[in-house]
């Protein structure tokens, strides 16, 4: 392929035939001419999957098909670092805007984050450009924890960062933390090793639930007075006082043996879990996720995965531990509620969502449609709805952990990663709408022996009761410690703590000669 | 990695003219330099430096399941899960407190001790089922929020003859100030309080096997000072982190540099203090005392004083009553938000007003400045 001109390379200039007569009359202000730019004038694109948009837009629609060459500039070379969408643009007739391309070429190269691409419009003569936004600089950075998705429009980065600090502040009393709480803020327990990521064991805390039958499957959905399954750490006070004066003298909620008499009261502990990524789940169909089903395990290969779903069963879980959530809206109102005792207004509730049934069983204290409301003497919603719909976006694009890159050890356990049979469930892609997820999981529930079964059940369909949904691997070298709840320290004693559908895996993994147990872990380490 | 976001996130803060030059030590660690937040007190030897390193990774080690965590019943794996904020011995926020637990006869007392004891920890280890409840009479609930441990060594270098010289008592000046030190005995002798919320602690090495037992669930040996706990009830063989680790650690917390001052000349800084002794917030908040070898700018006075509401209910322990707290120390006040013993007070103008009872006075007075007072008070404490 012949490479183009490396620096400035002045693209094929076509002039522009487009224009309507009377926007070239002679002697026309400048400041009338239809005006072309870009929308911004600095970008910043990331080594990773997807393009980054870059818009050039008229001031009103194009008359006839409108040609614009544009000059590329900077740093990075092309077709070595990046390429383009097109060599120039072309606003259809009628149109008023068209977007360029950048795809950042995924290699090995640390020093990207010096580099930056220049691109420069050439508009031909009667056609203004406006401001300073005939050029635009595009930053070309290494891929980090903490990165939205490429392919945000400067609208949607916006509230990705508005997001994030939504999801960093600190709630006190006075903003509706409370009445009961885990967290002050959502980085409380997302924190390591940056915002959005898990934590150590001392921010786990309990789920618990009752049971009014003799088998698991008749249980409850929580114990009064907690708002859900989750059980609180503190409690401010607020329900001992008439005043609506805040206090933390409030004492936090037991944890009783029994409820009502005699039920027993089951308890379990739950480890942070990341969220880098997780936004891509929802972009994955339900079919996608069907398709790997197999509940009977009809194939006899041992292993069972089955979707949670609604009663219904046209609801098809994705977001955690058990899959017993399918929106990000849903594991973001969920969790404010039952971990801070922030109470919001649902956004989109079920409108919002394509294949989402009501489901008592879901870890929020309300139906998606409905508001969430707690008894502190604080306003509900305590967070508004701007501060909620940036908490989601943010939620929705924070990117996956940086695509891996393997050395030849990595390389030789990604191989023993198949042989062991790992990715039977740890499926290393799924695709989506926004391209493949390679999140090293099948989003379906799996038994992971008794040892691991919890009895609480996340979501409608029976399984969750004892199993857990395949936890994504990606990254997964920064987020121990491991398993539901956190209580392997190490990755390999998270294999090792494999039981049920997983045992033959850890038994083959045990098999395995210590060189081929060091270079599966060194591929974990790498993902 | 995180540690080293955490440093320069506190040079980007603020730490003015702190040159952030690293010293490697023995074991290839990075530290901050002398001066810097989070680094020692003054240079060490390199055999001090490794000694020192040695103990910064114990506590920021995190102890799981192998290792000892939980009695069973502990709030934290780490120092550092707490102990971070803006970087590694620093404070934490409102989501780390730990909780207390009691009963006064729904206030008209007395106070007493519930079975089970006043801490009540957050969790168990993973496996184990449940939490640790308090007994359903408990009827006051008190929480602790995490102070920054920066500069400790020199508050524990300061005689107790030097902290008994401000006590009194009786009020015997008529200033609303009742100082009163903690007098703990120890072993069977009278010594200084001088750490944690309750001054309930004398030394660091003390502070170490208490915290690492009743944070961590951690046991350590037993020196017959009362704070360890030697043995507890989980199958990992006691103690769990050694005496040689206890005296890394400690070693560690005694040369934890003091927070430097900005040290701005600004007038409204200048104005803040001049501010801070006219309404007298230096009576309690002694701008310095005399250390083993130089004065200690801690702006504390080591003792207890009773700065919450008449109607306050909250724990007692002997010798330091409901409401009383330790001064506590305002060095490096702008990095350690939240405020008072449970984090109630977001900023330092809240703290201010949260102030009652003793602290009432001041905190009226600051209610009559005039809005450039007040912010000025306010940036001379921000620059402590």
């Amino acid at each position: 392929m012949i490479r183009p001109l490396i620096i400035a390379a002045c693209l094929a200039i076509q002039l522009a035939p487009a224009l309507a007569a009377d926007d070239l009359k002679p002697g026309k202000r400048v400041g009338r001419l239809p005006a072309i730019s870009f929308e911004v004038a600095e970008l910043s694109a990331t080594e990773r999957p997807g393009a980054t948009h870059v818009k050039v837009k008229l001031s009103k629609p194009a008359k006839r098909d409108l040609r614009v060459p544009f000059t590329v500039g900077g740093t990075a070379t092309r077709d070595e670092d990046y390429t383009l969408s097109q060599d120039s643009i072309l606003i259809p007739k009628g149109r008023s805007s068209v977007t360029i391309l950048v795809d950042i070429i995924e290699d090995d190269d640390s020093g990207d984050d010096r580099e930056f691409i220049e691109l420069t419009l050439n508009p031909p003569p009667g056609l203004a450009i406006t401001g300073s936004f005939g050029r635009v600089r595009i930053k070309v950075l290494n891929p980090k924890l903490g990165d939205p998705i490429n392919g945000l429009t400067p609208a949607q980065f916006a509230s990705f960062k508005r997001g994030e600090k939504v999801f960093n502040k600190r709630f006190s009393p006075e903003e509706g933390l409370g009445p009961f709480y885990n967290a002050t803020s959502c980085a409380s327990c997302h924190s390591t090793p940056v915002p959005g990521g898990g934590s150590g064991l001392y921010r786990n805390f309990y789920l618990a639930v009752y049971q009014f039958g003799p088998t698991p499957a008749s249980q409850s959905s929580s114990i009064p007075p907690f708002l859900s399954q989750v059980v609180p750490a503190y409690g401010s006070g607020a329900e001992h006082t008439t005043t609506t004066e805040f206090t933390l003298e409030g004492g936090r909620p037991l944890l009783p043996e029994t409820v009502f008499g005699s039920f027993p009261v089951l308890s379990a502990q739950r480890n942070s879990i990341p969220v880098f990524g997780v936004g891509l789940f929802e972009n994955i169909s339900d079919s996608t996720i069907l398709s790997n089903a197999d509940p009977s395990d009809t194939n006899g290969d041992g292993i069972s995965g089955v979707a949670n779903t609604s009663l219904t069963g046209t609801a098809i879980g994705r977001l955690g531990l058990k899959a017993q959530a399918n929106n990000i809206e849903l594991f973001t109102r969920g969790p404010l509620q039952n971990q801070m005792g922030v109470t919001t207004d649902p956004f989109d509730g079920l409108s919002g969502i394509a294949s989402m049934a009501r489901s008592p069983l879901l870890q929020v204290a309300a139906d998606p449609n409905d508001p969430t409301t707690d008894a502190d003497p604080v306003p509900d919603p305590e967070m508004n709805s701007q501060d909620l719909g940036d908490l989601i976006a943010f939620g929705k694009f924070l990117a996956p952990p940086p695509p891996p890159k393997f050395d030849q050890d990595g390389l030789a356990g990604r191989v023993l990663f198949r042989q062991v049979r790992c990715n039977d469930c740890h499926i290393p892609s799924l695709p989506s709408s926004r391209g493949p997820v390679n999140a090293y999981t099948d989003l379906l529930l799996h038994d992971m022996g008794p040892a691991l079964a919890d009895n609480i059940q996340l979501g409608e369909v029976p399984e969750s009761i004892a199993e857990f949904r395949t936890q994504p691997l990606w990254g997964i070298s920064n987020f121990g410690p491991y398993l539901h709840d956190g209580r392997a320290a190490t990755l390999e004693s998270a294999i090792l703590l494999h039981g049920g559908e997983a045992e033959t895996s850890r038994d083959l993994y045990i098999a395995l000669s210590p060189s081929d147990q060091s270079d599966l872990l060194a591929f974990l380490e790498q993902l | 990695m995180s540690t080293r976001i955490l440093r320069s996130f506190a040079v980007l803060l603020g730490s003015a003219g702190i040159c952030a030059a690293a010293t490697v030590g023995g074991g290839g660690t990075e530290a901050p330099a002398p001066g810097e937040l989070g680094g020692p007190t003054t240079a060490l030897s390199p055999t001090e430096m490794g000694t020192w390193l040695a103990g910064e990774a114990q506590f920021d080690r995190a102890f799981h399941i192998a290792d000892g965590v939980g009695t069973p019943e502990f709030n934290a794996e780490s120092c550092r899960a707490c102990h971070r904020d803006p970087v590694l011995g620093g404070a934490g926020g409102l989501e780390l407190n730990v909780s207390r637990f009691g009963f006064d006869n729904g206030g008209l007392g007395p106070f007493q001790d519930l079975p089970g004891g006043q801490g009540l920890s957050k969790l168990r280890p993973p496996m184990i089922n449940d939490r640790e409840n308090y007994p359903v009479q408990a009827d006051v609930f008190e929480q602790r929020q995490t102070p920054s441990l920066f500069g400790l060594g020199l508050l524990e270098s300061i005689s107790e003859a030097n902290i008994l010289a401000n006590e009194d008592p009786g009020d015997s000046n008529g200033d609303g100030i009742f100082g009163v030190a903690r007098v703990l005995m120890i072993d069977g002798l009278p010594e200084v309080g001088r750490f944690g919320w309750k001054s309930q602690v004398p030394t660091l090495e003390d502070f170490v096997r208490d915290a690492m037992a009743g944070e961590a669930g951690i046991t350590t040996p037993s020196v017959g000072r009362g704070f360890a706990l030697s043995v507890d009830a989980d199958s990992v063989a006691d103690p769990e982190f050694s005496e040689a680790e206890v005296d890394e650690m400690a070693f560690y917390l005694e040369n934890l540099g003091p927070p430097l001052r900005v040290g701005s000349v600004a007038p409204e800084v200048v104005q803040g203090e001049i501010l801070f002794t006219a309404l007298l917030c230096s009576t309690c908040h002694i701008p310095n005392i005399n250390g083993a070898v130089d004065p200690v700018f801690a702006y504390t006075d080591l003792l207890l004083h009773d700065v919450m509401p008449t109607d306050y209910r909250g724990m007692e322990e002997p010798g330091a009553g409901n409401g009383m707290f330790r001064t506590p120390p305002l060095w490096g006040i702008r990095h350690s938000a939240p405020y008072m013993h449970d984090g109630r007070a977001r900023g330092l103008r809240e703290a201010i007003l949260a102030h009652e009872s003793e602290g009432q006075a001041s905190s009226d007075a600051f209610v009559l400045l005039s809005e450039s007072e007040q912010s000025a008070l306010i940036a001379f404490l921000r620059d402590l």
